[in-house]
C-alpha cells in the first residue's frame, strides 16, 4: 500500500479561498458543507500583527480514526491510500465527525449523510489534479506520493492550531510560517 | 428529536441493562423471584431505546448497516450487543413459554446480563474513542455504569418493590456509593478538563458557566434521589411514596447529566486544539 | 434545543474561522428546462444528465475584479454541472496558467442563480409621472410582459422628452441603452474617476501613465531584478484576482525586499514579509514629503549621493529653481517649497509624521533606501489617489522616482502598479479587433460628475466648469449597466434623487441597489447567454469566450432591448444593433493582433480559411495568422509565452532616459513635470477647486485631520475615526455579492482595530453601528491588530439593505457613509470618510449567507 497526501506552503497562502470555492464546485456542496476549508489565525499587537492561513481538507491518515469507528465500512482506505467512502454504505451516524482531528467529515443535511474528501479520486484516475491544487492562484497545493513529497519540500504535521498529528497520522507536509508552528 | 435521540437511547439503554442485571443479582439470591413486570417494562424501555436511536441517523433506513464494522468500530459493537441484548430479554419473556428450565433461566440471566454490560462497554468505548476532550475520558465509563446501576436499581425498585422485600437497603447501599463515586471523581474530571487542550478547557468551562447551574441540579437531583431511597427504608409506610420520588429525581437528574455530557462536547479540530 | 451538540461540536476558538450553518435554503443544481426556467434537479435528472455528453466551454468571467482568468465551464445540456480554470498549458512561474479565483470559481452560481430576475417587471403603485414616488425601493413588484415594458418606457421617454427635452434625461451606463438614447436626441452623462481617484487625468499632464491603458512600470520578468520594491497603498491578493500576487512572489524569490505602506497589514505584505508601513488614509502626500525632505537635505553627491541629480538635470523639470519651465516663478519649486524656504514650513519627517502617523525614522529610513538602492521599484495603487483634494499626490510620487532616479532602467521603475497592471507593466502583446460598430454621438453635452451628480438631480444645478454652474432638471434615470446607485458615493442623496424623478427603468441580473429603486426593471442576460467575445486583462493574454447557455427565464440582450426600444420609440432599429453578433464576434476575431516573434510590431493573430467563414455565415476575408481558429475557440485563450530575456520586455522611460530630447514625453515641456502648468489648468477647468503648479500637500476633505474638532489641540471632533473601503473577495466591486458559496467564504464584517474597540467596548463578532455625517450602517466587527488605530476598514461594494423604518443600511454599503463632494479633478474620494463606531443596541446581525435571497418571482 502507498500512501497519498498533500502539500500546502502556508507561506505563501493569501487566503483567497479559490480552493475552497473549486472544491465545492467540484463536489457541488451546499452551503455549510466545505470539504475544504481555509481557516485563518492572526495574532500579535499593532504595529507588529501576524497572520496565516491555512488550507485543510481530509488528511488521508495513515490511521484513520473516522475508518477505524466508521460502523457501516463505507468509509475505507484506497490502496493508494486515499480515505474514501462508499456514500450507499453512509447512514448518516456522524461517528466519523466525532472521530475526526481536522473536521474533514462533514454532515449533509439534505441527504441524511456524511461527506468529505476523496482527493478528487474520480480526476486522479483519470490521470487529472485534485481540483484545489490545479485551482490555486499561489501554487500552495500539491499532492502526490507523501514519501515523494516529503522529499521534495520542507514542512510538518503539528502545527500551532492542529491537534497533535500522532492521533492518526495525516498524511499531509505543511511549510509552516515560524509563528504557526506548535511551541510558537 | 435529533440529538435528544442520544440522551434518550443511552439513558433507556443503561437503565434497562442496569434493572436487567439487579434482577439477576437479586435472582441469584432467592430463586423464586421472576421479576416479570420488570422483564416486561426493560423490553418495552429496550425497544423504545433501539428505534429511538434511529432518529440520530441521517438514513435511518440503514440502520442494520451499522453492523458491518464490528471488527473495529465501537458503534457497531454497541448496535451488536444491544441488539443482542434485545433479544435475550424477549427470550427471558418468553422464558416460560419456551419452557425453558431453572438452570437454562440462570443461564440465561447471566448471560444477558454480560451481553448487556458489553453493550455499556461499548458505548462508553464509543465515546472514549471520539476526538471529543469531554467524553474521551474513563469518566465516561464510569458515569455510563454509575447510570447503569442507579437507573436499573430505581428500575428494579419501581417495577418489583414487594419482590424484593429485605433487599431494598444493601440495594440502596450500592446505589449510594456508586453515585458517591462518581461525584467524588467529578471534580477531578472538571479539572482535568480544564488543564487539557482548547477543546478540553472550553468544555471545563461550559460547564462551570453555561452549564454550572444544571450540574448543581444534576447532583443535587442524583444525590437527593439515592437519599430518597434510603430514607424510604426508615419510613416504610410511604416507601413507595418515596421510592417513586427518587425515581423522578433520579431519572431527571441522570438525565441532566447526559444532557450536559453532550452539550459540552467540544471537538478538537483546526484552530481548537 | 435542537442542535446542542452541533453547536458544542462546532465551537471555534479561533477567529477569522466560520461556524458551520445548518440548513441553507439555496438551490444547488440548476437547470433549464424547455420553458426556459430554472428548476431543481432531482436525483434522477442528475443521473440523466450524467449520461449526456459533457463539453468543456471557454466561459466569460467578465468582471472589474483587477485580474484577468481563463474561466471553462462543463455544459451538459445547457447546465453547468462544474468549472475549472486554465490548464491549456504546462504551469511555470514565467509561463503561468492564468487560474481563477473564488469568484470566477463560483460564477455558475450567479448565471444559474435561483434570485435571477426571471421576467420585466414594474412597480406595483408604479404610475405614468411616477405615481407614489417616495414607494421607490419598497413597493411591491408586478410580473409584466416585455411589450408592456417595452411600452411603459417608451411612452415614458417620449412624455419627458415632450415635457422637459432630452436635457432631462440620465443615463447612469450601460454602451448599448445610450445608443437608443443618442438616436433619440441625446442624454445628460456622467463622469468621474472611479478606481483611479486623482491618478485618472493627472498623470499624463506631468509624463506618467494612469496605469490601466497605459503603464509607467516596468514588465513583470523585469521586475525579478529590483532589489527593493516599495509598494504604497496596495493590496494586490484582495484586489487583483489571478496572477498578480504570484507575479510579486516570484521578484521575492528572486531576492527583493519589500516594504508596504498601508493603514493595514495586508495578504500582500504577509506573503512577501514585507516591513509594514502603517499610515494614516489620504495623507501619502504628507509622507512623500516628509520622506524628499530627508534626500533633500541629507544627500550628498559624493560622501551620501540620494538623489540622481543627473536624471534630475536631464528628464525633469520644476525640481529646483535651476530647472523651471519658461515663464514659471523659479520661486515655485519643489525643493523650496519642501525646505520651506518661502511659506516658512519646512516639510520634515516630523511635520509629516504629525499628519501621516508613521514614524519619523520610518520616513528617514525609507526615504534614504530608496536613495542608495541601485535598482528599487516604487509602486503604488489607485487607493491612495481615491481621496479628496490628492490631486497632487500622483505628482509628488512621481518625484520621489524622479529624485531618486528610479525610472527607465532594468529594476529600477516608479508608477502604478494595481489593477490588469499589478507587477506586470507595458503595451499589449496580444489584441482582439474591433466589432465594426460604428458609434452613435450624443447630441447633449452635460454631463454630471460622479461627486456631484445626485446633489444636481436633488438641487437642479452642476458645475460645469471654472465659472460656470448650470441648471439642469433630470426627470428621467436609465440604469444600462453600471451600479451607480450601489457605487458611487453619497448613497442616501442618490436614493432621495432617485426618489425624486419621475421615471426610473433599470436593466440587469438581479434586483440590484439600481433596480431595488427603479419603477420598470428589464431582466438582461449575462455574458454566458451571449454569441461570444474577448477579455482582456493582463499584457500577456487575449480571452475568447462563447456561449454557455441560451438566455435564462426571460432575460433578453442588453442590446436587443436598445434595439427593441428604438423601435417602440419610431428610431432606426437597424442604426442601434447594424451588425450581427456573429458578424461582431468574427470581426473582432479576424482584426486580433498578436506581436511579431521579434518584439517589433503586431501581426494577425488568427488563421481564417474560407470555410470557417462559410461555417460562421459572415462576411470576411481569408487570413493568415499565428493560431487556428478552431485551437483558438478551443483553448479559449492566446497567452504569450514568456521567459527572462525574450522580446516581449518592457521597461517604461527606457529610450526617455537615454535621450530625452530624441524621445521627449507626451507633456509640455517634454519631460517629467514637477511644475506642471498643463495639472493646474487642468484642475481648475473642472471648476471645483485648485492646486499649485507643484506638488503642494492639500489637507483633503474628510481626511485625517477633519477627524479633529480642534487639530491645534488635538481635540478630536464628532467622528474621530478614518474610514477605508479595502476590496473584498467576496466580491468585484459590487458583483457576486449576492452568491452564497462567497457569503459563506467571506461574511463581510466592519474590521476594527483591538484599541478602537477595547476603547467603545466592543467584541469581536458584536455588531456595531458606523455613522457618517451621511448615513448609518451595521455590520459585525471584526477586531484585528492588523489596522492601524483610528482606521476603520469598511469593505466595498456590499449590496444595500436599508431598513425603510430607521433609514440604517443593514448590509454595509460603504457609499451610505460618503457624501457628495467634488474636489480637483472631480475625484471621488472614498477612501477619505470619517465616520463613528458604536456598540449595536438593536437585534444582533446574522451571517450574511443566512439572508434571504431577493427571489421575486
Amino acid at each position: 500500500m502507498t500512501q497519498k497526501g498533500f502539500y500546502f506552503d502556508m507561506t505563501a497562502c493569501i487566503g483567497c479561498k479559490t480552493c475552497q470555492i473549486a472544491c465545492k464546485d467540484k463536489n457541488d456542496l451546499k452551503v455549510g458543507v466545505l470539504y475544504r476549508k481555509v481557516s485563518s489565525f492572526e495574532g500579535g499587537k499593532f504595529p507588529k500583527p501576524w497572520m496565516y492561513h491555512l488550507s485543510m481538507s481530509c488528511n488521508h491518515c495513515a490511521k484513520p480514526k473516522c475508518v477505524e469507528n466508521c460502523p457501516t465500512g463505507a468509509l475505507y482506505k484506497r490502496a493508494d491510500g486515499i480515505v474514501a467512502q462508499d456514500i450507499e454504505k453512509c447512514i448518516g451516524c456522524k461517528y466519523c465527525i466525532w472521530s475526526c482531528p481536522y473536521g474533514a467529515p462533514q454532515y449533509k443535511e439534505d441527504q441524511g449523510k456524511v461527506g468529505k474528501c476523496d482527493m478528487c479520486a474520480d480526476l486522479l484516475d483519470k490521470g487529472e489534479n485534485p481540483a484545489c491544487v490545479d485551482a490555486c492562484v499561489m501554487r500552495v497545493i500539491q499532492y502526490g506520493e507523501l514519501d515523494e513529497l516529503k522529499q521534495k519540500y520542507q514542512g510538518t504535521q503539528d502545527l500551532a492550531v492542529l491537534p497533535e498529528s500522532n492521533i492518526t497520522k495525516p498524511s499531509v507536509l505543511i511549510n509552516a510560517k515560524p509563528v504557526a508552528e506548535k511551541g510558537a | 428529536m435529533g440529538e435528544w435521540s442520544l440522551v434518550i437511547f443511552t439513558i433507556l439503554m443503561q437503565t434497562a441493562i442496569g434493572a436487567y442485571l439487579w434482577a439477576t443479582l437479586m435472582k441469584s439470591r432467592k430463586q423464586e423471584r421472576d421479576f416479570n413486570k420488570n422483564n416486561i417494562a426493560i423490553l418495552a424501555l429496550t425497544a423504545v431505546a433501539m428505534i429511538v436511536s434511529l432518529m440520530h441517523l441521517g438514513t435511518p433506513s440503514g440502520a442494520l448497516r451499522a453492523l458491518l464494522n464490528v471488527k473495529s468500530s465501537w458503534l457497531s459493537r454497541e448496535i451488536l450487543f444491544s441488539g443482542a441484548f434485545f433479544g435475550l430479554v424477549f427470550i427471558t419473556v418468553l422464558g416460560d413459554k419456551l419452557k425453558l428450565n431453572g438452570s437454562q433461566k440462570v443461564l440465561l440471566g447471566w448471560v444477558t446480563s454480560v451481553v448487556g454490560l458489553l453493550s455499556v462497554f461499548s458505548m462508553s468505548k464509543l465515546y472514549m474513542s471520539s476526538i471529543i476532550p469531554a467524553w474521551n475520558s474513563r469518566t465516561t465509563m464510569l458515569d455510563f455504569f454509575v447510570t447503569t446501576i442507579v437507573l436499573g436499581g430505581i428500575m428494579l425498585l419501581v417495577t418489583s418493590l414487594k419482590e424484593l422485600e429485605g433487599e431494598v437497603a444493601k440495594l440502596s447501599i450500592v446505589m449510594a456509593a456508586a453515585v458517591l463515586i462518581h461525584a467524588a471523581v467529578f471534580p477531578s474530571f472538571v479539572a482535568g478538563l480544564g488543564a487539557g487542550t482548547a477543546a478540553a478547557q472550553t468544555s471545563a468551562m461550559k460547564l462551570a458557566q453555561a452549564y454550572g447551574g444544571m450540574l448543581i441540579l444534576r447532583w443535587v437531583l442524583v444525590l437527593g434521589g439515592v437519599g430518597l431511597v434510603i430514607l424510604s427504608q426508615y419510613k416504610k409506610q410511604q416507601e413507595s411514596t418515596y421510592i417513586y420520588l427518587a425515581l423522578a429525581a433520579l431519572v431527571l437528574g441522570q438525565i441532566a447529566g447526559r444532557y450536559i455530557f453532550f452539550a459540552v462536547g467540544v471537538a478538537r479540530g483546526v484552530g481548537v486544539i | 434545543m435542537k442542535g446542542f451538540i452541533e453547536k458544542a461540536l462546532n465551537y471555534q476558538l479561533e477567529r477569522r474561522t466560520f461556524l458551520k450553518a445548518s440548513a441553507a435554503t439555496v438551490a444547488g443544481l440548476t437547470l433549464t428546462g424547455c420553458s426556459g426556467g430554472l428548476q431543481a434537479v432531482s436525483d434522477a435528472v442528475a443521473k440523466d444528465i450524467a449520461s449526456k455528453e459533457e463539453e468543456w466551454i471557454t466561459a466569460a468571467c467578465w468582471h472589474n475584479c483587477g485580474g484577468r482568468c481563463l474561466n471553462k465551464a462543463l455544459v451538459v445540456d445547457g447546465v453547468v454541472v462544474r468549472q475549472k480554470t486554465d490548464d491549456t498549458h504546462e504551469d511555470s512561474p514565467d509561463y503561468p496558467q492564468q487560474r481563477g479565483c473564488a469568484r470566477g470559481r463560483s460564477q455558475r452560481k450567479q448565471v444559474f442563480g435561483v434570485d435571477r430576475l426571471k421576467y420585466p417587471m414594474k412597480r406595483k403603485n408604479w404610475a405614468p409621472g411616477g405615481g407614489d414616488k417616495e414607494l421607490r425601493g419598497k413597493d411591491q413588484w408586478v410580473r409584466i410582459s416585455w411589450d408592456e415594458a417595452l411600452d411603459i418606457v417608451a411612452k415614458e421617454f417620449i412624455r419627458i422628452k415632450e415635457k422637459y427635452g432630452n436635457r432631462a434625461f440620465f443615463q447612469g451606463g450601460g454602451g448599448e441603452i445610450a445608443r437608443t438614447m443618442g438616436l433619440l436626441g441625446g442624454y445628460v452623462s456622467n463622469w468621474g474617476t472611479t478606481s483611479w481617484g486623482s491618478w485618472r487625468w493627472g498623470p499624463e499632464k506631468f509624463g506618467m501613465a494612469e496605469g490601466f491603458f497605459a503603464h509607467s512600470i516596468n514588465d513583470r520578468i523585469d521586475l525579478r531584478n529590483s532589489e527593493l520594491i516599495v509598494i504604497w497603498g496596495a493590496n494586490p491578493a484582495w484586489s487583483a484576482g489571478g496572477s498578480p500576487t504570484y507575479h510579486y512572489l516570484q521578484a521575492k524569490k528572486a531576492g527583493a525586499r519589500f516594504v508596504v505602506i498601508d493603514p493595514s497589514f495586508t495578504d500582500t505584505s504577509e506573503i512577501l514579509e514585507a516591513e509594514w508601513i502603517p499610515i494614516r488614509p489620504g495623507t501619502d502626500h504628507a509622507m512623500l514629503l516628509g520622506m524628499a525632505y530627508t534626500l533633500i537635505t541629507e544627500d550628498d553627491p559624493v560622501k551620501n549621493p540620494l538623489i540622481d541629480w543627473e536624471f534630475l538635470n536631464k528628464c525633469v523639470v520644476g525640481f529646483d529653481a535651476e530647472h523651471m519651465p519658461e515663464g514659471a516663478n523659479p520661486e515655485d519649486n519643489l525643493k523650496d517649497y519642501i525646505l520651506g524656504t518661502y511659506d516658512g514650513i519646512p516639510k520634515t519627517p516630523e511635520w509629516a509624521s504629525e499628519i501621516c502617523g508613521v514614524e519619523v525614522r520610518a520616513i528617514r529610513k525609507l526615504a534614504r533606501e530608496i536613495g542608495y538602492t541601485k535598482r528599487a521599484a516604487l509602486f503604488t495603487g489607485w487607493a491612495p489617489g481615491r481621496t479628496h483634494s490628492s490631486d497632487s499626490m500622483p505628482q509628488m510620487f512621481m518625484a520621489l522616482g524622479a529624485m531618486t532616479g528610479q525610472m527607465g532602467l532594468s529594476g529600477k521603475m516608479t508608477g502604478v502598479s494595481c489593477h490588469f497592471g499589478t507587477a506586470n507593466g507595458g503595451p499589449r502583446l496580444v489584441t482582439n479587433g474591433g466589432n465594426g460598430v460604428p458609434g452613435i454621438k450624443n447630441p447633449v453635452s452635460d454631463t454630471l460628475n460622479h461627486a456631484q451628480m445626485w446633489d444636481a438631480i436633488l438641487t437642479g444645478k452642476y458645475t460645469a466648469g471654472y465659472n460656470d454652474v448650470r441648471d439642469i432638471n433630470i426627470q428621467l434615470i436609465y440604469h444600462g449597466g453600471n451600479a451607480v446607485l450601489q457605487t458611487r458615493e453619497g448613497m442616501t442623496k442618490g436614493i432621495e434623487a432617485h426618489r425624486k424623478v419621475e421615471f426610473v427603468v433599470s436593466n440587469s441580473h438581479f434586483l440590484t441597489t439600481n433596480s431595488k429603486y427603479a419603477d420598470v426593471v428589464l431582466p438582461a442576460t449575462t455574458e454566458w447567454e451571449r454569441e461570444g467575445g474577448f477579455l482582456t486583462g493582463n499584457r500577456e493574454i487575449l480571452i475568447f469566450y462563447t456561449k454557455i447557455t441560451e438566455p435564462l427565464y426571460e432575460a433578453k440582450d442588453d442590446i436587443w432591448i436598445a434595439k427593441e426600444l428604438a423601435a417602440k420609440l419610431g428610431l432606426d432599429a437597424d442604426a442601434v444593433d447594424p451588425i450581427s453578433a456573429k458578424q461582431k464576434l468574427f470581426n473582432q476575431l479576424a482584426g486580433a493582433t498578436i506581436i511579431k516573434e521579434n518584439g517589433n510590431g503586431m501581426e494577425k493573430l488568427v488563421t481564417i480559411t474560407s470555410s470557417d467563414i462559410a461555417q460562421w455565415g459572415v462576411k470576411g476575408e481569408p487570413q493568415h495568422g499565428r493560431i487556428t481558429l478552431k485551437e483558438f475557440k478551443e483553448k479559449g485563450m492566446y497567452q504569450v509565452p514568456r521567459k527572462p530575456k525574450d522580446n516581449y520586455g518592457f521597461i517604461a522611460y527606457e529610450q526617455f532616459r537615454k535621450d530625452p530630447a530624441a524621445n521627449p514625453l507626451n507633456t509640455e515641456t517634454g519631460k517629467l513635470e514637477i511644475y506642471c502648468k498643463g495639472l493646474m489648468e487642468l484642475i481648475k477647468s473642472k471648476g471645483f477647486t485648485e492646486i499649485k503648479p507643484i506638488p503642494t500637500y492639500n489637507p483633503p476633505v474628510k481626511g485625517y485631520e477633519a477627524t479633529f474638532s480642534d487639530w491645534e489641540k488635538k481635540v478630536k471632533g464628532e467622528y474621530p475615526l478614518q474610514v477605508i473601503n479595502p476590496h473584498y473577495m467576496r466580491r468585484s466591486h459590487s458583483i457576486f455579492d449576492n452568491i452564497s458559496w462567497l457569503r459563506e467564504a467571506f461574511p463581510n464584517p466592519v474590521f476594527v482595530s483591538v484599541k478602537d474597540a477595547k476603547e467603545r467596548g466592543i467584541k469581536h463578532g458584536e455588531t456595531v453601528l458606523i455613522t457618517s455625517e451621511y448615513g448609518k450602517t451595521l455590520r459585525m466587527a471584526y477586531l484585528t491588530e492588523t489596522l492601524m488605530p483610528g482606521i476603520v476598514g469598511l469593505p466595498h461594494g456590499a449590496w444595500a439593505e436599508i431598513d425603510e423604518k430607521t433609514g440604517i443600511d443593514k448590509a454595509g454599503a460603504d457609499n451610505v457613509l460618503t457624501g457628495q463632494i467634488p474636489t480637483g479633478q472631480g475625484i471621488s474620494g472614498w477612501n477619505t470618510c470619517i465616520c463613528q463606531v458604536e456598540k449595536w443596541t438593536g437585534e444582533s446581525l446574522t451571517p450574511d449567507h443566512k439572508w434571504p435571497q431577493r427571489i421575486i418571482f
